[in-house]
């Protein structure tokens, strides 16, 4: 018996099991609290709570860990034991995240202040100096992903950790997935030559080379310090650097995940979290899925992040296994940007309007370091907040007469595809390198932004910034014409990308072999692939191709919105349901089982406020807004900055909600 | 309510920062609305940046290569030809009219980006580590880092220590801050900050004490809060409570706002240590000269600041004689709040320009 992966939950043997969860400190959180905080996680409507497990909380002296119930001198509860039990007797479930990285705004992200001062833990920069963080409280070292010290350390915890919560995983107890790590962006330190130089580092790129590509090992075995390729041989190179810390990130979860495996945690679901950036991810969310059972991102954004709120949404919905938010922003950190309650619903409703279908709310109770949650940390709940949120979730889990919005279904059979080759490119390449590519988001500074404008070295043109370009360009002519779609990442096995009918994927000169292999199996099954804005002529390593381009329709010298137009009405994939300000309007139709329209999602893409019509719906049919339970006229659909409307649709004389 | 956590990881922060009311929006947000001249806190976001973001000229050998505009977009590279000076970037600057630009050599960051993290010392407290790399760009002034207006010349980036002291004397160890906003008689916003060991160890609102104060519909009623923050969180060192009026008076420029807000009972001082009561003071007499000023001056001549400010034969003499702990950091409080105030004018005055015929890509 073991939890596994659902297409929109966890699966307890063969029972569903919704993943929304709320995450409560119990470290942080006062024991006499602890009773309150879950009656009030269980009100809330959610089925899981979700916890860090510290490894300096509970580590007290070398090799040493401490789960139990004694006095708590320095203010942090250990007995982990007694919260799984206090879980367990509300019939919640639980998620533990034992990292070794954790964050959760504690002084050196909840390492051991011995783990962030070993050098030999430590990550290195491109000038061999320790990798510093600056983050309050306080900034520190941070370690390395590839050393074998971190590793051996990291082992010991994480060993520790799993031998005591074993006994307490499902079906004898409460747990039922575990986070390996966290956020692992290197710290968010992705520039591909501001880390990671460690020794054991750059043994690993060597190792990389020797397995990946034998033949370029003799050529030069020291990593790139800064990007200085001025041909298409040097150029491979820092693809090839790129690539092989991208293969680091995924290679140490592998092992953190194998350590918890062989302690018994194999029986329930392994997960990791990205944060969430536009550009210079650390490596791709299927990439991940094949060392654990789960990847998601993490999502800290406001109403006005619409956009990109949306962008990685869709990259859940198509890139991962289930589209999850390990980490739904649900109140925020201090010193981060302010947040306020109206961001809370519209992010969860954007999320859930373009295909997530599980979520952490984090932080469902208060703790230090952290305001704006709907439970306080002696389980007071907030008024307003928590009931707008307990509204929110018994709609997304659905009730006796109304199927939950993440029992729904989403017709989507469009994917775009975002090249894992060309994003490598696009950051090795970046003119604003060693700065991260996270703070550069953060700043909106976009990958075009920041691309060289003259011809890659080795290349007929700009690819890093004629990829985002096409990248930009496919997705608004997709949302002018209002077709559902998803970001497909190009990791992605054939089974995953032959759910679509139609593969939009940008292509310039060169082209991994292997993603063409794919390509040429999707084809063969029945897919259409458009390619844009050219035919790849090169492999991956920039040597000819030794295959054919599958068939494929090419998009350049046309306009892209007719050519998609044109190519969707072939495939009859066209939707039915449209709004009448087709610009600013975003429209997502969910169904039940039987293909029933259920419930539509309304969103205003634009600052300015406006009134959309809806197109398509059947006169009989009546409209209510989910969450409010009044009735809405869809042909005046007032919407305000940002706002993302649920509506339920029904057959006349059916009202879903009053 | 919470207690006090006691656990100290670091010197810096262990903040504790109790639940957001659902009318008070959330406290970030309402703290980040103090310095709003109108309504209540603006939706801010973390991509969706506001046009009023600077510029980051990128060259390298000469050469602009890039010019990034925060926020989202690029400027074009031919509007600063050549490698930039400190002349041409205020002209750029100028041109179109942005609030701020910086220039840095592509081929200096790295270096630069090095030389900040070698500069933070692990043991240091998170203050000391930000000095300590702010001196590593201040440095890097003038080699291969271009700024306009030149902020990090004009200020002294002072020692840690000098902070420190600074901080302790402004607010010793074991008190607390109390700063609330009334309008309409009802709280607008409230801040509530307890010092411990050197460092602020609890950010809060209203909302900590909101069991025993939940309304405070006028100032007053401060006692009943401070009763409340000394009993639940630390006694009071400082308590200020104003009508938002009058907030939006003093952030304007008025100095004497908060002087004659409690002069005529509207606002609350209390308890307010002499460096504190020299400030407001201080407004009071800067603006003696003129017809408000005097106006203040008759009645607070009636009032406990008034008493004293003016108990003495010479105001002025008194005011002077009440020792500032900013005044270590080189800091004059107003002269602070008008550059602030005039530099958001500024930007506010760029955007309305910029509108109707911006210039981003």
């Amino acid at each position: 018996m073991a939890v596994t992966v659902g297409s929109n939950g966890l699966l307890l043997g063969k029972e569903h099991l919704p993943l929304l969860a709320g995450a409560m400190h119990y470290f942080r959180i006062e024991k006499r609290w602890w009773g309150r905080c879950l009656d009030a996680v269980v009100e809330l409507g959610l089925p899981v709570v979700e916890s860090y497990v510290p490894w300096a909380v509970h580590e007290r002296a070398i090799g040493r860990f401490d789960f139990g119930d004694g006095p708590v001198p320095d203010g942090f509860e250990r007995d982990l034991g007694g919260f799984l039990e206090a879980c367990a007797e509300r019939g919640l479930k639980v998620i533990l995240r034992p990292g070794p990285h954790i964050n959760a705004e504690l002084t050196d992200f909840g390492y051991p202040a011995r783990i962030t001062r070993n050098v030999d833990c430590q990550a290195r920069g491109s000038d061999g100096n320790p990798v510093i963080l600056p983050v309050p409280p306080r900034a520190f070292a941070v370690p390395s992903y590839a050393s074998e010290a971190f590793h051996r350390e990291a082992s010991v915890w994480l060993k520790a950790f799993g031998d005591f919560v074993a006994p307490y995983c499902w079906p004898d107890g409460p747990v039922v997935a575990v986070q390996v790590d966290n956020e692992l962006s290197l710290f968010f330190r992705t520039g591909a030559y501001d880390q990671d130089y460690h020794p054991d580092a750059q043994a690993l790129y060597r190792q990389y080379l020797t397995r990946h590509h034998p033949d370029a090992v003799g050529t030069d075995p020291e990593p790139p310090r800064r990007f200085d390729a001025t041909d298409a041989a040097g150029l491979v190179r820092h693809l090839d650097w790129v690539a092989s810390k991208e293969w680091m990130v995924v290679r140490a979860l592998d092992r953190m995940a194998r350590v918890l495996r062989m302690c018994g945690l194999d029986r329930v679901v392994l997960f990791h979290n990205f944060p969430t950036q536009r550009w210079g991810a650390p490596c791709s969310l299927p990439a991940v899925e094949q060392v654990l059972d789960l990847a998601g991102l993490d999502i800290y954004l406001g109403q006005r992040d619409y956009a990109a709120v949306k962008s990685y949404a869709l990259s859940l919905a198509g890139s991962s296994r289930l589209p999850f938010v390990p980490e739904l922003g649900c109140g925020v950190w201090p010193w981060w940007f302010p947040y306020v309650r109206e961001d809370q619903q519209s992010v969860t409703l954007n999320l859930l309007m373009h295909g997530v279908r599980a979520f952490n709310l984090y932080m469902a109770v208060e703790r230090d370091r952290w305001y704006g949650s709907p439970i306080g940390a002696d389980g007071r709940r907030q008024g307003d907040h928590f009931a707008e949120l307990a509204r929110l979730i018994e709609v997304v889990r659905g009730t006796d007469t109304q199927p939950g919005l993440t029992q729904l279904n989403r017709s989507v059979a469009v994917g775009l595809m975002l090249v894992r080759d060309y994003e490598r490119l696009a950051l090795c390449s970046a003119l604003s390198d060693p700065f991260p590519p996270a703070a550069l988001d953060l700043l909106g500074v976009k990958m075009e932004d920041v691309a060289p404008d003259q011809p890659t070295p080795g290349l007929d043109r700009p690819v890093a910034r004629d990829y985002a370009r096409v990248l930009t360009q496919a997705a608004q002519a997709m949302d002018q014409l209002q077709v559902p779609y998803h970001y497909v990442d190009s990791d992605l096995p054939l089974e995953r990308l032959a759910r679509y009918k139609l593969l939009v994927v940008p292509a310039f000169c060169f082209m991994d072999e292997d993603l063409l292999r794919r390509l040429a199996g999707y084809v063969d099954g029945g897919g259409r692939l458009l390619l844009l804005p050219t035919k790849p002529t090169l492999g991956g390593r920039l040597e000819l191709l030794s295959q054919p381009v599958p068939e494929h329709i090419l998009f350049e010298g046309t306009d892209p919105l007719v050519t998609l137009r044109n190519e969707l009405d072939r495939l009859g994939v066209m939707p039915d349901l449209t709004t009448s300000t087709e610009s600013e309007v975003d429209l997502a139709v969910w169904q039940d089982a039987q293909g029933i329209t259920q419930v539509v999602f309304v969103a205003n893409r634009s600052e300015k406020a406006c009134t959309a019509q809806l197109r398509g719906l059947s006169p009989e049919n009546r409209v209510w807004d989910a969450l409010g339970g009044q009735p809405v006229d869809p042909q005046a659909l007032a919407l305000k900055s940002f706002e993302v409307r649920v509506l339920r649709v029904s057959a006349m004389g059916d009202r879903p909600h009053a | 309510m919470h207690k006090l956590n006691p656990h100290h990881w670091t010197r810096l922060l262990d903040l504790m920062l109790p639940p957001v009311g659902a009318s008070d929006q959330a406290a970030g947000g309402a703290l980040a609305s103090l310095m709003a001249r109108t309504g209540p806190p603006q939706q801010a976001s973390s991509t969706a940046l506001s046009p009023e973001m600077p510029a980051i000229v990128l060259h390298r050998q000469g050469q602009v290569v890039r010019i990034l505009r925060l926020g989202g977009g690029t400027l074009p590279v031919e509007s600063l030809a050549g490698r930039p000076t400190q002349q041409s970037l205020r002209a750029f600057r100028h041109e179109h009219q942005l609030p701020f630009v910086a220039a840095v050599d592509l081929d200096l960051l790295p270096r630069l980006w090095s030389a900040t993290q070698a500069s933070v010392k692990l043991e240091d407290d998170f203050i000391a580590q930000q000095l300590a790399m702010l001196r590593v760009f201040r440095d890097a002034l003038g080699k291969g880092v271009l700024v306009d207006p030149k902020l990090l010349g004009a200020v002294p980036i002072p020692q840690a220590s000098l902070l420190q002291m600074t901080f302790d004397r402004m607010l010793p160890d074991g008190r607390s801050f109390v700063f609330y906003l009334l309008d309409g008689g009802a709280i607008y916003t409230s801040l509530i900050v307890a010092k411990r060991a050197g460092d602020i160890e609890l950010v809060t609102t209203h909302d900590a004490i909101a069991d025993r104060v939940p309304h405070l519909s006028s100032v007053r009623d401060a006692r009943l809060v401070l009763e409340a923050v000394k009993e639940r969180i630390a006694r009071p060192h400082i308590g200020i409570f104003l009508p938002l009026g009058v907030w939006h008076e003093t952030v304007d420029g008025d100095r004497s706002a908060i002087a004659r807000a409690m002069a005529t009972r509207r606002a609350v001082l209390d308890p307010a240590p002499a460096w504190l009561l020299a400030i407001v003071g201080a407004g009071i007499v800067a603006e003696a000269a003129t017809r408000t000023g005097r106006l203040a001056g008759q009645l607070l001549s009636a009032s406990r600041l008034g008493a004293q400010l003016f108990g003495s034969k010479r105001a002025e003499r008194l005011v002077q004689t009440l020792s500032n702990p900013l005044e270590a950091l080189g800091l004059d409080p107003w002269e602070t709040l008008r550059w602030g105030r005039d530099w958001r004018r500024r930007i506010q005055l760029d955007r309305a320009r910029l509108a109707p015929k911006s210039r981003r890509m």
